[in-house]
C-alpha cells in the first residue's frame, strides 16, 4: 500500500507541475490571435470614444450582426460594439462595461436567448481564456458562479498550452480573428463570404434563470448612476430556432417587461428569414447585419431624443 | 454523482483511504463503509430513489430467506413468486407503465374505440433495471438451491447497492460477489494499479470517443430528414461506436474501481465489434445481461434441449425480452427483434459456437475471410443500432428509407466533426485491435517499458482527456 500510495503521489505531482507550467505559460500565438484578444482594442475604444456616445453589449449576435456606420451616420452617435463571444456570458459583459460608462452613454445591451437559461450567462471556456490570457486583472473579479461555470474547462485550458498547433503551422480564423473586426469593433470580415450550412437550434435551456433579470436590473441602476441610460433589445434569431423557442422567449420578454426595462421593438420584430444568416442561428450575413441595424435604427428613433 | 464527473474524483479516493486506513483492514468496517458509500452515491442522484432501492433490498433479503427455511415447495414457489411479482411490478410501475397505457389506447383507437388513458410523470429510478435484476438471480438462485441465503444483512445490502455497479451494471450474481464481500480483502498493488490503468482507458472511451461522437449523431439523428444518405450512414456508425465507448467506457471504470477495493465484478464488455458473426457479437457484447438472461430465461424455458423450434422460439423470446428491458418504446422491441433474425441462420445452422476464440489470435492481421466477417457482423449491427437509437420506430423508417436511397452514393452534407476526433477515433480502433487478447485494451500495453516512459503515455491519454474530454455528460445505459 506504501509503494502504491508513493507512486501514485509522484504521478499525481508530475501532472501537477505540468498543470502549474500550463497556467504560468503565456497565451500561445494561436491564442493570442483569436477574437477573445480584440477585447484589449474594444477596451480601448470604451476609454477613447468621445461623446455622444453609443455602446452595444452583448455576444457575437451583436459582433456578427451589427454595422455601426449605418448607426453613425443615421442617429450622429458613437458607436461602440464591445460584443464578441456570447460564451463570455453575459454577466461578465454587463460587470466589465460598468467601469467605463462615462455622463451621456446609451448603452444597449442586446442578449442572446441563451442567456437567460441555465448558467448559460455565468460563460464558459471562453470566459476562463478571457481572465486568464487577456485580461488577468478580471480574474479575481469573478463571482463564485462564474468559477463554478469555468472550472470545468481549466484542464484543457492548462494542456492546451502543450500543444504543437498552437506554436507551429497554424492560420487565423478568418471569420474570428483578432483582424476580423472594423473600427467600431464590428466583425466584418465575413461580409463578403458565401453562406454556409448550419443547423437550426434545438430547444435551448431547461430552467430560466432569474438570476440574468437581477443582474439586469442592477446593472440598469448602475448605468443611472453614472448618468447613462440602458436600452434592450432583442438579438436576430433564425426564424426556425425562433419558432422552436418562442415559449422561452416569451417568458424572456414578459420577464423584461415586468422589470420595466426599456425594450427596443419585440423579439418578434428581429425574427429574420434563414436566409439572412450566415453560420449560425445568431450571425447574420451582411444583408442581415444591414436590415437587423436598420430596424434597430428605427427602434432607437422612437426612444431617443 | 456521474463516474466522469469532479465530484466523483474527490468522492472515490477519500472512500479509498477510509477503506483501506480508517477501517484497518476489518471486513465489518469495510463493508459497512462501502454500503455507507454506495448509498450516498446513489442518494446523490435523488434521495428519494433510494427508499426503493432498500425496500427491494429487504424483499429480496426477507424472502430469500422464506424460500430457504420454507418446507414444502408450494411455500417456496410462493416467496419466489412474491419476490419476482414485487420485482417487476416495480420495474412495470416506473419503466413500462406509460408505454403499456399508450400502447393500449393507441391500439383500441386502431380498432375504432375512443380511449383515454392518462399517462403518469413517473421519474425513473436510475439503475432499478439493474438492482432488480440483481435481486431477481439472488431468489432464483436460492430456490433453485445453488445458494444459501445470505443473514448478513449489511453483506446483502452491499452485494445488491455497490456502487461501481449500482447504477449500470455489470449484473452481478451472488455466486460471484457474494463470496468476495465475506472474504477478507488485502491490498494487492498489481490489481490496484492495473484497476487505476483500466479507470483510465474507461474515461477516454467515454469522455474522448463516446461524448464527441454523440454530438455529431445526434446532430444527424436529430435531424434527419435534411441530410443525404452518405451522412445518416456517417451518423449510424458515430452512434455505433459511440454506444460501445460510452458503455463499456462506463464498465471499465466499474471494473476498475471495484479492483482499486479488492472486488473482482464481471466482465462486461470483450471487443465485440472485432467478432465473426452475430452469435459472438452477443458473447462479447453486455455480458453480464446475455449471460442473465441465458441463465434466468432462456435455459429456465427450455433453451435448445427441445428441438429445432423451441430453439428458435426460445431465442425470439430472450432477444424481444432483452430488447423491452432496455426501455419502453418499440424500438428497443424491434432492435431485439432484429438481432434475433441475424443469429437465426447459425442457430438453424448450428454454428453459433463457431467462433468462440480471439479473432486472429497471436497474430498482427485478420485473414481476409476474417476480416470479412467482421465487416459483416459490424454492419449489420450497426443496422440495428439505428432502431436503438431513434426515438420512434416512424423516424427510424425514415432515416433507414433515406439511408438506403440514391443519395448514399453523393458526397456527405457539411456536418461539422473534429478532424482531430477521427484521427483519435481511428487511433482507438487500432489500440481495441492489438489489445484485444486482454481483458482491456491497454491492460498489456507498454507494460514491459521502463516507467518513464510508460508513465508518459499515461500523462498523455491523461492530457487529451483534458483536451478533447466533455464534461459530466450522463452515460447512455443509465436510461435503462
Amino acid at each position: 500500500m506504501k509503494r502504491f500510495l508513493l507512486n501514485l503521489l509522484l504521478f499525481v505531482a508530475i501532472v501537477l507541475s505540468l498543470a502549474v507550467i500550463g497556467v504560468l505559460l503565456p497565451a500561445t500565438p494561436r491564442s493570442s490571435r483569436s477574437l477573445l484578444f480584440e477585447k484589449i482594442r474594444k477596451d480601448s475604444l470604451l476609454v477613447h470614444v468621445p461623446a455622444p456616445r453609443i455602446i452595444f453589449v452583448g455576444g457575437s449576435n451583436l459582433g456578427l450582426g451589427l454595422n455601426s456606420e449605418l448607426i453613425k451616420d443615421s442617429l450622429k452617435l458613437n458607436p461602440i460594439n464591445t460584443a464578441i463571444q456570447a460564451n463570455i456570458g453575459l454577466i461578465y459583459m454587463l460587470d466589465h462595461t460598468v467601469p467605463y460608462i462615462k455622463p451621456g452613454d446609451i448603452i444597449v445591451v442586446a442578449p442572446e436567448y441563451h442567456q437567460f437559461y441555465d448558467a448559460y450567462a455565468y460563460g464558459r471556456e471562453e470566459l476562463l481564456r478571457t481572465v486568464l490570457d487577456v485580461s488577468p486583472e478580471d480574474a479575481g473579479k469573478l463571482r463564485h458562479q462564474q468559477w463554478v461555470s469555468i472550472y470545468p474547462f481549466i484542464p484543457k485550458y492548462i494542456f492546451s498550452k502543450f500543444k504543437p498547433d498552437e506554436y507551429f503551422f497554424f492560420k487565423d480564423d478568418v471569420i474570428y480573428s483578432v483582424s476580423s473586426y472594423n473600427r467600431f469593433g464590428d466583425a466584418v470580415a465575413h461580409w463578403n463570404m458565401e453562406r454556409q450550412h448550419f443547423d437550426p437550434d434545438g430547444p435551448f435551456g431547461k430552467v430560466f434563470n432569474p438570476a440574468v433579470v437581477q443582474s439586469l436590473v442592477t446593472f440598469r441602476d448602475l448605468v443611472q448612476q453614472k448618468g447613462g441610460r440602458l436600452l434592450i433589445t432583442f438579438p436576430g434569431y433564425e426564424v426556425t430556432s425562433f419558432d422552436k423557442n418562442s415559449v422561452q422567449v416569451d417568458s424572456i420578454e414578459a420577464s423584461l417587461k415586468a422589470n420595466h426595462f426599456t425594450l427596443l421593438g419585440t423579439p418578434a420584430r428581429y425574427k429574420m428569414p434563414d436566409s439572412l444568416f450566415f453560420n449560425t442561428n445568431y450571425h447574420l450575413t451582411k444583408q442581415g447585419t444591414d436590415y437587423r441595424t436598420k430596424l434597430l435604427i428605427q427602434d432607437l428613433r422612437k426612444v431617443l431624443p | 454523482m456521474l463516474f466522469n464527473s469532479l465530484s466523483f474524483a474527490l468522492f472515490l479516493p477519500v472512500v479509498f483511504i477510509l477503506y483501506w486506513f480508517a477501517t484497518k483492514g476489518n471486513l465489518r468496517w469495510q463493508n459497512i463503509l462501502l454500503l455507507a458509500s454506495s448509498y450516498f452515491f446513489y442518494g446523490c442522484w435523488d434521495w428519494r430513489f433510494m427508499l426503493l432501492l432498500i425496500f427491494s433490498t429487504l424483499l429480496d433479503y426477507f424472502t430469500g430467506i422464506k424460500i430457504y427455511e420454507s418446507n414444502t415447495r408450494r411455500r417456496r414457489l410462493f416467496w419466489l413468486w412474491l419476490s419476482i411479482g414485487i420485482n417487476l411490478g416495480f420495474l412495470g410501475v416506473f419503466k413500462y407503465y406509460n408505454f403499456f397505457a399508450a400502447s393500449f389506447v393507441e391500439g383500441l383507437n386502431l380498432l375504432g374505440f375512443q380511449a383515454n388513458i392518462s399517462t403518469l410523470k413517473i421519474l425513473l429510478p436510475v439503475g432499478i433495471s439493474f438492482y432488480t435484476f440483481h435481486g431477481l438471480s439472488y431468489v432464483i438462485d436460492l430456490y433453485k438451491k445453488r445458494i444459501t441465503p445470505e443473514r448478513n444483512f449489511i453483506d446483502y445490502s452491499l452485494f445488491v447497492s455497490f456502487f461501481p455497479l449500482l447504477v449500470a451494471g455489470p449484473i452481478e450474481r451472488a455466486t460471484h460477489l457474494l463470496p468476495q464481500i465475506k472474504k477478507k480483502r488485502v491490498f494487492d498493488y498489481a490489481d490496484a494499479v492495473d484497476g487505476l490503468k483500466q479507470i483510465l482507458w474507461g474515461l477516454f472511451k467515454k469522455m474522448v470517443i463516446a461524448d464527441n461522437l454523440a454530438q455529431y449523431a445526434n446532430t444527424i439523428f436529430n435531424q434527419s430528414e435534411g441530410y443525404a444518405g452518405s451522412t445518416l450512414l456517417l451518423g449510424a456508425l458515430f452512434f455505433t461506436i459511440q454506444i460501445y465507448c460510452d458503455f463499456s467506457g462506463y464498465s471499465d471504470i466499474a471494473l476498475g474501481t471495484a479492483r482499486l477495493f479488492g472486488m473482482d465484478l464481471l466482465r462486461n464488455f470483450a471487443f465485440p465489434y472485432f467478432s465473426r458473426d452475430i452469435a459472438e457479437f452477443w458473447r462479447r457484447w453486455h455480458i453480464s445481461l446475455s449471460s442473465w438472461f441465458k441463465d434466468y430465461l432462456y435455459i429456465p424455458l427450455g433453451g435448445s434441449k427441445g428441438g429445432m423450434w423451441m430453439k428458435i422460439r426460445n431465442t425470439f423470446i430472450i432477444f424481444l425480452v432483452s430488447g423491452f428491458w432496455h426501455g419502453a418504446n418499440w424500438t428497443f422491441i424491434v432492435w431485439g427483434f432484429l438481432n434475433a433474425l441475424y443469429i437465426m441462420p447459425s442457430i438453424i445452422l448450428n454454428t453459433n459456437r463457431n467462433n468462440l476464440d480471439i479473432v486472429a489470435k497471436g497474430k498482427y492481421f485478420p485473414t481476409i475471410r476474417e476480416f470479412f466477417a467482421m465487416l459483416i457482423t459490424f454492419s449489420l449491427t450497426t443496422f440495428a443500432w439505428i432502431f436503438f437509437r431513434a426515438d420512434n420506430l416512424n423516424r427510424a423508417f425514415s432515416y433507414i428509407s433515406t439511408l438506403f436511397s440514391p443519395s448514399l452514393f453523393t458526397s456527405p452534407n457539411q456536418v461539422y466533426f473534429s478532424e482531430e476526433i477521427l484521427v483519435l477515433t481511428g487511433l482507438f480502433f487500432i489500440v481495441e485491435w492489438f489489445g484485444r487478447e486482454q481483458q482491456y485494451a491497454i491492460a498489456a500495453m507498454c507494460s514491459t517499458w521502463k516507467r518513464p516512459f510508460r508513465w508518459a503515455v499515461y500523462i498523455l491519454i491523461i492530457m487529451t482527456i483534458c483536451l478533447y474530454g466533455g464534461h459530466d455528460q450522463t452515460f447512455i445505459y443509465f436510461q435503462f
